[in-house]
């Protein structure tokens, strides 16, 4: 029954095969939906195959180039399939779940990994991907470098240690600016640049009032590009009500950085961290 | 032929029907008269059934009101009512066919197109047949609303038709040629005509029989020449009144001075 | 009295007929094109020879057909309780979404959502329309009791009690984003959005079982319905139980709405102004007005749904923009109409 794979979808622990070509032949059409299982894609160098993907893939820049199939949450399944791909790489925010459905039925083979928000996601999100792409050699390398790349930041926060509370604000669209709060990627990234979230009283996003935002008191503000675009720049963020009373505002601490390379949890994730940490240096 | 005994109806507390009693005749037209507020439109929903009166009884032909189903009721009386407000673009066929509607499924037959024609010639609407009904003038609507109700007992014998106020909106010449009408088909079909009126005049002069309300109650009923007196009309309308005699009337009609 | 009169023939079957076969025939035309146009392209042809290769067949068949079908139900729904509800308001500006009944529907699935979790199979989508059903009968009720304040029920009224019932489900749906998961929240945009993309077989099944009977029950009470713009007094002397009438009416707007926004979420304007079309160029008379909606605002939302999917393909916009692009210029243009003054059309 088709309706039945809907459920079958809800994904168990960790990441799941998920109906895989029984050929052992490698795919020749991917699409991937995710910026950042495009970069892995592009960092297991399997590009040549990849004949579409989604609106949040726009590194390296020649992925803005290939075909889109619309935002990963609002996905069309005729048009996945207008690519015909042999495999679609997404993660379980790609929906809605109909559209999996469909692709199901259409007989698409699908790969679908947990959204990554640590970087044992990072890990075992490369593991999957280069065993599917018949890239196993590239993807333990790939680890590899990954795992060097973090023992070196390690060090590196060791010796310049810092007690900076980071709040990361993201803000899209009219709406009131959200606030990250534990379980989240980036948490798990300000961590990984040595430093500690400002917020720890709940997990997930919460909108972020300017008592809270006050009472926080974060010595670092961390958005986005496209947030402090939508805030109005870096001085209206940092006198807007609540935030103006912060130790961050009173420093002009504010570290902007590209959306897809701080929550992506892909292959740069590393560098996104020491990118971090170094930013803390200049403040 | 309907009865009405004791009929009380009340809104909260206030009593809009005390104690009435009257009866309708086939045959005959009867016409409710009164003050604004005396309660004749609650009385003749009341003997419609569209309202159900708090106490009394209504006899319809020897049988109570409320133990009729609505079908067979449509088939035993027709309603004027003084608003009927239509907001869709039907033209005046239609809403004519509407009046046949408890005779025929949904399609018009031979007879029923019969019907409608002379229904509408005798409100001298015919020429409006084509038009879209919520265009026509007051007076253009109400004379198609009356060839409906027509329309709905124009084959029947001994029905009853109920008409709230229908010349409100005609001009003179309509007015006289509506209640000619239904005085015609009162004696023509046996039909027991019941209306309610303004125009004491066009009362006296077209009615058989009148029932006279005050504040709820019947004050005067029997043969219109009876209850619209001099007298009567000086106590419930609370103006001067006086009898004159025409040549062409067909009786003494009271005029108001 | 008998003269030779020249009979009144309401030439009313055979326009009917010809209307209905007009319509229909449009409709199955642009099924067709519906069925062969898209990201992935299949001609015509192809549909007759079998000379489909398999990946255009799992399109097809698997993609494509459901969300043409599903596309025209939810049409056909929507068109026909727009049609409905104007006839039970005797208000030609009573529309599902206008007055509340889809934001209505769309409240009970989002507190569906949020508190059974996401509902998934045959089973579930049951459940979602049933509560879509209940939250759109509830809106009904909320109107009907305002109304009955009144003797008419005024436009601006309606439109007043629609903008509250419209504010309260989406407090309530705001309310309902705070408390919902991820995964919850993504659930109710695609709700609250409008799009046709989830059409799959037992969707379309869920649809169709709802849908189909509620149009038919509503067609076996065109005749009354009509009467029912005399009024409700006029109604009760012609010999029709109007209390009786308007609570199946409701019933079957309510099913249909209902089972239109738990399958594809709140499309706008399509019941506004696929019966005024009708109404435009054949009259109001229910008989024809509610079976032609059907076939009109089958075609119009499949057209629609047809360009949302091939506009930005392989992308593809939420069908809701379009009709609402569509509808919101028509709907001022009728509100301008009535304020000038000027009875039905």
């Amino acid at each position: 029954m088709v309706a039945d794979i809907g459920r079958r979808l809800i994904l168990a622990w960790g990441l799941v095969f998920f109906a895989l070509p029984a050929a052992a032949e490698a795919p020749r059409r991917i699409v991937t939906i995710g910026g950042a299982l495009t970069e892995i894609v592009y960092a297991l160098e399997a590009q040549e195959i990849l004949v579409g993907n989604d609106t949040t893939s726009y590194y390296p820049p020649e992925a803005e180039h290939l075909p889109k199939v619309g935002y990963q949450r609002a996905l069309s399944a005729e048009g996945i399939v207008s690519l015909y791909p042999d495999l679609v790489i997404l993660t379980e925010e790609a929906g809605p779940p109909a559209v999996l459905a469909q692709l199901q039925a259409a007989n698409i083979p699908i790969l679908q990994l947990r959204a990554g928000r640590s970087l044992a996601d990072v890990r075992d999100a490369i593991r999957v991907i280069a065993r599917a792409l018949k890239k196993d050699r590239a993807g333990s390398a790939l680890i590899d470098a990954i795992d060097r790349q973090t023992a070196e930041l390690a060090k590196v926060t060791a010796r310049q240690p810092t007690d900076k509370r980071v709040l990361f604000i993201l803000q899209h669209g009219g709406g009131a600016p959200m606030a990250a709060g534990r379980e989240t990627a980036v948490d798990s990234i300000i961590r990984l640049s040595g430093a500690r979230n400002a917020v720890t009283g709940y997990a997930g996003y919460k909108p972020l009032t300017p008592e809270a935002a006050a009472a926080l008191q974060p010595d670092v503000i961390l958005t986005t590009a496209r947030g402090l675009a939508q805030a109005g720049g870096k001085d209206a963020l940092l006198t807007a009500p609540g935030l103006s009373l912060t130790p961050a505002a009173r420093t002009g601490s504010l570290i902007v950085m590209d959306a897809l390379l701080l929550l992506g949890f892909g292959p740069r994730t590393t560098q996104a961290a020491a990118t971090l940490h170094e930013a803390y240096q200049g403040l | 032929m309907i009865e009405a005994t004791n009929v009380c109806y009340r809104v909260g507390a206030t009593v809009i029907l005390d104690d009435v009693r009257l009866s309708i005749t086939p045959g005959t037209v009867t016409a409710i008269l009164g003050p604004n507020g005396a309660g004749k439109s609650t009385l003749l929903k009341c003997l419609t059934g569209a309202l159900q009166p708090e106490a009394g009884r209504i006899v319809l032909d020897g049988t109570p009101l409320d133990a009729y189903s609505l079908a067979t009721l449509s088939r035993k009386r027709a309603v004027l009512s003084q608003a009927s407000f239509v907001n869709f673009p039907f033209s005046v066929l239609e809403i004519v066919m509407m009046g046949r509607s408890p005779y025929i499924g949904s399609q018009a037959t031979g007879s029923d197109a019969v019907v409608i024609r002379e229904v509408l010639e005798n409100v001298d609407a015919w020429h409006l047949q084509q038009r879209i009904f919520p265009t026509l003038s007051g007076g253009e609507q109400q004379r198609v609303h009356l060839a409906r109700v027509l329309a709905q007992m124009w084959d029947r014998q001994h029905a009853y038709l109920f008409l709230d106020e229908p010349t409100t909106a005609l001009d003179l010449k309509h007015q006289h040629q509506i209640l000619r009408l239904t005085r015609r088909i009162a004696q023509e079909r046996s039909m027991a005509v019941c209306l309610i009126l303004h125009d004491l005049n066009l009362a006296m002069q077209y009615a058989d029989r009148g029932v006279l309300m005050q504040d709820g109650r019947v004050v005067a009923s029997g043969m219109i020449r009876e209850v619209l007196t001099p007298r009567n009309i000086a106590t419930v309308f609370e103006v001067p009144a006086q009898a004159v005699f025409g040549d062409t009337m067909p009786g003494g009609a009271p005029t108001v001075s | 009295m008998n003269r030779a009169a020249k009979p009144v023939v309401l030439p009313f079957l055979r326009l009917r007929v010809t209307v209905l076969a007009l319509l229909g025939g449009v409709f199955i035309l642009t099924a067709f094109t519906a069925a062969c146009i898209g990201a992935v392209s299949v001609p015509v042809v192809s549909l007759f020879d079998g000379s489909l290769n398999t990946q255009q067949e799992a399109v097809l068949f698997s993609i494509r057909l459901p969300r043409v079908l599903l596309a025209s139900v939810v049409g056909a729904a929507l068109a026909v309780s727009g049609a409905a509800l104007q006839g039970l308001f005797r208000n030609p500006l009573a529309d599902p979404g206008l007055i509340g009944i889809a934001s209505g529907a769309a409240l009970a699935v989002a507190i569906m959502i949020v508190w059974a979790g996401p509902l998934t199979g045959t089973l579930g989508l049951y459940g979602l329309s049933v509560a879509a059903f209940i939250g759109g009968l509830l809106a009904c009720l909320l109107i009907f009791r305002l109304a009955r304040q009144m003797e008419t029920f005024s436009v601006t009224y309606m439109l007043l009690a629609g903008i509250a019932i419209n504010a309260l489900s989406g407090a309530g749906t705001g309310f309902l984003t705070y408390l919902s998961d991820d995964t919850q929240l993504r659930a109710l945009t695609f709700w609250t959005m409008g799009s046709l993309g989830a059409a799959l077989w037992p969707t379309l099944s869920v649809a169709a079982t709802l849908v189909l009977p509620a149009t038919l029950l509503l067609i076996r009470n065109a005749q009354k319905l009509n009467i029912l713009l005399l009024g409700e007094d006029e109604a009760r002397y012609l010999g029709i139980n109007s209390e009786h009438l308007k609570r199946s009416v409701t019933i079957c707007v309510a099913l249909a709405v209902g089972a239109a926004v738990a399958t594809s979420g709140i499309i706008g304007f399509v019941g506004l102004v696929v019966p005024h079309m009708i109404r435009l160029t054949i009259g109001p008379d229910h008989r024809l007005l509610i079976p032609a909606s059907a076939l009109l605002g089958a075609t119009l939302l499949l057209v629609a749904d047809t360009l949302a999917r091939t506009i930005v393909a392989p992308a593809e916009m939420p069908v809701g923009i379009l009709t609402s692009l569509i509808g919101g210029p028509f709907f001022l243009w009728l509100l301008v109409k009535q304020y000038a003054g000027r009875f039905g059309l």
